[in-house]
């Protein structure tokens, strides 16, 4: 019993505290504030474009075209020699036909490649004619690897196969039987080296906000104990505790971390939905998922940052009150 | 009882503020201790209540070994005692009720023991019209009476009072100083540092003398220079 009155005491001294040195606490809570969308922005930033890397199913890919004078035997040959390179690489044969299919449904309406396939060479809705034209697509091997596979190396291999081939003065002569490959393996790297740097500048922005708010909650608690040094020798004379007299300083931190958690919540709610997605996708960074994935998390990094910097920041003041 | 036992005491600046101190005050006993400006009563006061430390030598109060106990364990013994001082030592921002309820509050005593027993101590100090008001409201004598409430609520075994009337006009100074009587008369210790020779010639106890960091008397009755 006498636990619990003294707790629900003690608690409202920390409030007191809190509203007597109001300007020195809002400061602080502000301070602390800042901190935490630093957090939050990049941590919300740092999983949406983790997530979006996801979702990018064909970055594991290399479209390789194959070299027109290849003949079916050779390109069964490369195909192996592809599929051998190495475990975790699959190599699939892609026809100038299938190339031209493919296209159209990846580009639908976007792209008129109708001619290529319209035998009369006419479309009827914009009533335009076209002539019948080659099909321009060489055929081409559509590579997919597993994440450990290098894919540099990959593709070197790939793109300097070699094949025999007969010229037409009836010699035999080694050609590349790949023209050209197609990747996005710089793409992934653009993103993560993007990711180590949010993640760099995070951590850097994060260890000065948080010792500039250590300092500031310090101070804010130093001065409220200052400000009640009388009252603090008075409670000391009729017998109070350390406990008891330190609680409401470490009480008074705990409010403002709390405080400025919920408060930082809030506001990066409305900066995340409002603010950050948009400037994500003007970036290319794509379209970052929803808040409310995150919300738990964040809450959670939020509390757990205010509670660390109100304890430890009137943690330290206080010691050092009350040792000096 | 409260024994001491050839203790010195050297503030960290070097000064030697008492040396050699040999007392013994029975429980129940009503002691005055006088002496000259600087002579070290206001040092015997502290190291009683564990503010500073004896530098050398044994001091007993009640259960408690001063010379070694533990930091955390100084707020058991100042709740054995009350204590009083010159300057009152009220909070401003409470009222005389809260600052009697507060010496109940700081060791969790319950609501209704505090409702039943502030009141009663007002009217011991016959304050009960000001409880609601703040010690920047009353008279030196007054404020002082608070203290002496809030010193005496915690039903400790000793009074402290170092120049308790040295801020009050004289006649408010026999107030106060019949005030600690009855509480002497009621079974508890108190121990009184003054100035005021006429006070204590009035009232005929035990006076111990301090000069220069030594006991230089300890007698009963009046005491001359
Ligand atoms: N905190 C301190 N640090 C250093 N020296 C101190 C301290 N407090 C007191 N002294 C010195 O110790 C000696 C005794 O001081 P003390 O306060 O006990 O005297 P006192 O008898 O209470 O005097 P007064 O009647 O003026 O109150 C004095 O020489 C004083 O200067
Ligand atoms: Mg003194």
């Amino acid at each position: 019993m006498r636990i619990i009155r003294n707790f629900f005491y003690l608690i409202g001294q920390g409030f007191v505290g809190v509203f007597r040195n109001s300007i020195m606490s809002t400061a602080s809570i502000l301070i602390l504030v800042c901190c935490m969308l630093v957090i939050g922005t990049f941590t919300l930033v740092i999983a949406g474009v983790n997530q979006s890397l996801e979702q990018v199913k064909d970055l594991n890919v290399i479209m390789a075209y194959i070299s027109p004078s290849a003949g079916d035997e050779q390109i069964a040959d490369m195909q192996k020699r592809i599929v051998d390179y190495s475990e975790g690489v699959k190599c699939v044969f892609v026809s100038k036909e299938e190339g031209l299919e493919k296209l159209r449904e990846d580009f639908g309406d976007d792209l008129y490649i109708g001619a290529y396939f319209d035998p009369e060479g006419s479309d009827e809705e914009s009533g335009v004619t076209h002539t019948i034209r080659a099909n321009p697509l060489p055929d081409s091997f559509e590579i997919t690897f597993e994440n450990d596979v290098q894919p540099e190396a990959l593709n070197n291999f790939v793109s300097t196969l070699k094949i025999e081939v007969m010229n037409p003065n009836g010699v035999m002569e080694t050609v590349s039987g790949i023209t050209d490959t197609r990747h996005r393996i710089g793409l992934v790297e653009k993103f993560s080296n993007a990711r180590k740097g949010m993640v760099v500048l995070a951590g850097l922005l994060l260890a000065v906000l948080l010792v500039v708010s250590l300092f500031v909650i310090m101070n804010t608690v130093r001065l409220g104990m200052f400000a009640r040094r009388d009252e603090i020798a008075v409670m000391q004379y009729v017998g109070a505790t350390k406990t008891f007299v330190v609680m409401p300083f470490i009480v008074e931190g705990v409010i403002i971390g709390l405080v400025a958690a919920v408060l930082a919540f809030i506001v990066q709610y409305y900066l995340y939905t409002y603010v950050i997605t948009d400037i994500a996708l003007s970036y290319g960074l794509g379209t970052l998922p929803p808040f409310g994935g995150s919300a738990k998390f964040i809450g959670g990094a939020f509390l757990g940052v205010g509670l660390f910097a109100g304890v430890i920041a009137s943690g330290i003041s206080v010691k050092r009150y009350l040792n000096a | 009882m409260i024994e001491f036992q050839n203790v010195s005491m050297v503030y960290p600046s070097g000064t030697v503020a008492l040396r050699n101190v040999n007392l013994t005050i029975e429980d129940g006993e009503f002691v005055f201790i006088v002496g000259k400006s600087g002579a070290g009563k206001t040092t015997l006061t502290k190291l009683l209540m564990c503010e500073e430390r004896v530098s050398g030598g044994k001091l007993r109060v009640g259960n408690f070994k001063l010379e070694k106990l533990p930091k955390r364990k100084v707020p058991y013994l100042r709740r054995t005692m009350g204590v009083v001082f010159q300057d009152f030592r009220l909070f401003g921002n409470k009222t005389v009720y809260e600052n009697v309820a507060f010496a109940l509050r700081v060791i969790g005593e319950r609501p209704s023991v505090i409702k039943q027993k502030v009141p009663a101590f007002l009217n011991l100090v016959e304050l009960t019209d000001k409880a609601d008001r703040f010690p920047d409201e009353l008279s030196g004598g007054e404020q002082q009476r608070v203290a002496f409430a809030r010193a005496l609520v915690n039903n400790p075994q000793m009074i402290i009072a170092d120049e308790p009337t040295g801020n009050v006009d004289p006649e408010m100074s026999s107030e106060l100083m019949d005030l600690l009587m009855r509480v002497n008369r009621l079974g508890k210790t108190v121990i009184v540092v003054t100035h005021e020779r006429n006070l204590v010639n009035h009232y005929n106890k035990r006076v111990v003398t301090i000069q220069d960091g030594e006991v230089a008397s300890d007698r009963a009755g009046g005491y001359d220079e």
